[in-house]
């Protein structure tokens, strides 16, 4: 390399190779900073998303539970109040005058009371306001059982104290679900309800000995599974895991996990 | 440099792309596309190193053998930058492209720099390939097809690629110059080369490794 014009040529060569070389490394070392980049932005935005919908859906729910809890305090306090009324007239009318046959229509005002408070409490159960989780799930099993003569056994483990309202609420709605799909849908001999206070976790099980059913079939279903929708929704809002146990040879068992944060354990 | 440090360098990339047309050859049928045509690019790899061996043996130029491969390396890597990309770049541009720079090899190679080396043709080969690199790589920022980048073969393939012909883009150019004008053997440069390439072939191994992993233990 004698003469300066090769000399010349050589560095500009190496220059030049190894420019592009540092140049391509570059590329590549952004390319995979900038997508790690682009895709943690991605996972914020999709988590933002995700958290705007849970709480919309937050939202609905709880303005579905209180129109629900003012329709039950206005059924039993108006309608139920007045049925009360037209009844305590209809005893007193009877007295006055023996003659006249109001049985049928005492019988049938009773029916419809009963149907009233029925519906109030099916809207909002008092007893999960009054006595916890617990006893009105134990209420709405008897309950059920009474009036569709499906012996549905309830059992219960441990003792959740200070749960939120709002969640215990769901729970019941969650379960209440369960137990209305057997009813309607499991032509089943027999169900049990189980919940479980565990230290970490809830745990609620819904199983019956019916006819079973596909979960992804009913989710595709348009206008059928509100039911499943809205335990499946009320879950994701508590956190919660539900499995559909889909080996089981014959019936259904819905198990639903909800982990424990700061509530206080008995 | 010695010729001796030439000559181990110049084995080097055969050997390593024998390794990936073995490592290609294992689950062949489950590979994807792109992989098959890179499969098919390492053998005609292979068939030109050894065609250049044949014609130095025979005293013809072994140029004969490389200038050929060069030629139809482009349209294989523009169709493998095509499927490799869900096809999302125009096909029309991948025939016309591949297409002009055959007829404009074989017009360099019969009529310009005949039985000389081709620079012309790896000049114009190392640019389009720069560019689909390129492209590749706004791809996959714009699609983000996985949080992975390193489990993904063609990251590794393209990388390869920008690599070897960034690093050699400015030899390409000069080639003419320095056999031609300063009359130079070029040892120096090819072994340089040779190293690139070795380079290059071990990231394309790397590739497929990462392929048949990919294959056994999807996730």
């Amino acid at each position: 390399m004698d003469r300066p014009e090769e000399y010349q040529i050589t560095l500009l060569i190496a220059i030049g190779t190894v420019g592009m070389l540092v140049l391509a490394i570059a590329i590549v070392v952004f390319m995979v900073f900038y997508q790690k980049k682009m895709i943690r932005e991605q996972l914020k935005r999709t988590q933002l998303e995700y958290d705007h919908q849970q709480r919309l859906m937050q939202a609905e729910l709880e303005s579905q539970e209180n129109e629900r809890r003012r329709l039950a305090a206005d059924l039993h306090d108006s309608i139920g109040g007045m049925l009360s009324a037209i009844r305590v007239g209809l005893s007193t009318l009877s007295k006055l005058s023996p003659e006249a046959n109001i049985e049928q229509t005492k019988q049938m005002l009773d029916d419809t009371i009963a149907s009233v408070r029925r519906i109030s409490r099916d809207l909002m159960p008092s007893t999960l306001e009054r006595f916890g989780l617990f006893h009105a799930i134990r209420e709405v099993c008897e309950r059920f059982s009474a009036t569709t003569q499906l012996p549905i056994h309830f059992y219960e483990q441990g003792e959740v104290t200070g749960l939120d309202k709002s969640k215990e609420l769901m729970l019941f709605r969650i379960t209440q679900e369960c137990i209305n799909n057997t009813v309607k849908h499991a032509q089943a001999t027999e169900m049990i309800v189980g919940i479980v206070a565990a230290p970490e976790s809830l745990t609620i099980v819904a199983e019956d000995d019916g006819v079973g059913f596909d979960i992804e079939e009913q989710r595709n279903v348009k206008r059928k599974g509100l039911g499943l929708f809205s335990i499946e929704n009320r879950a994701n809002l508590l956190g919660a895991s539900i499995d559909f146990e889909r080996d089981r040879k014959k019936g259904t068992r819905v198990t639903i996990i909800m982990p424990l944060k700061h509530e206080q354990q008995a | 440099m010695t010729l001796k440090t030439f000559l181990v360098t110049a084995h080097l990339a055969p050997s390593l792309t024998a390794v990936g047309l073995l490592l290609f050859l294992i689950r062949y049928r489950a590979k994807q596309d792109y992989i098959k045509l890179l499969g098919l690019l390492l053998v005609a790899s292979i068939i030109a190193t050894a065609g250049q061996f044949l014609l130095f043996e025979v005293k013809i130029t072994p140029n004969y053998a490389s200038s050929i491969y060069y030629i139809l390396e482009l349209p294989l890597l523009a169709t493998i930058y095509y499927q490799a990309t869900n096809r999302t770049i125009p096909k029309t541009s991948v025939v016309v492209i591949s297409a002009v720079y055959v007829l404009l090899g074989f017009w360099n190679l019969l009529f310009i720099q005949k039985q000389g080396i081709n620079s012309y043709t790896l000049v114009v080969e190392s640019i389009i390939i720069i560019f689909y690199a390129l492209y590749y790589f706004y791809w996959l920022i714009e699609k983000l097809p996985t949080t992975q980048l390193h489990r993904l073969p063609m990251f590794w393939l393209n990388s390869a690629w920008i690599f070897f012909f960034s690093g050699n883009l400015f030899f390409f150019v000069f080639i003419s110059y320095l056999v031609n004008v300063e009359k130079n053997d070029l040892l120096v440069y090819w072994t340089l080369h040779n190293i690139l390439k070795a380079i290059e072939v071990l990231m394309i191994v790397s590739a497929l490794w990462i392929d048949l992993r990919n294959i056994k233990s999807p996730s």
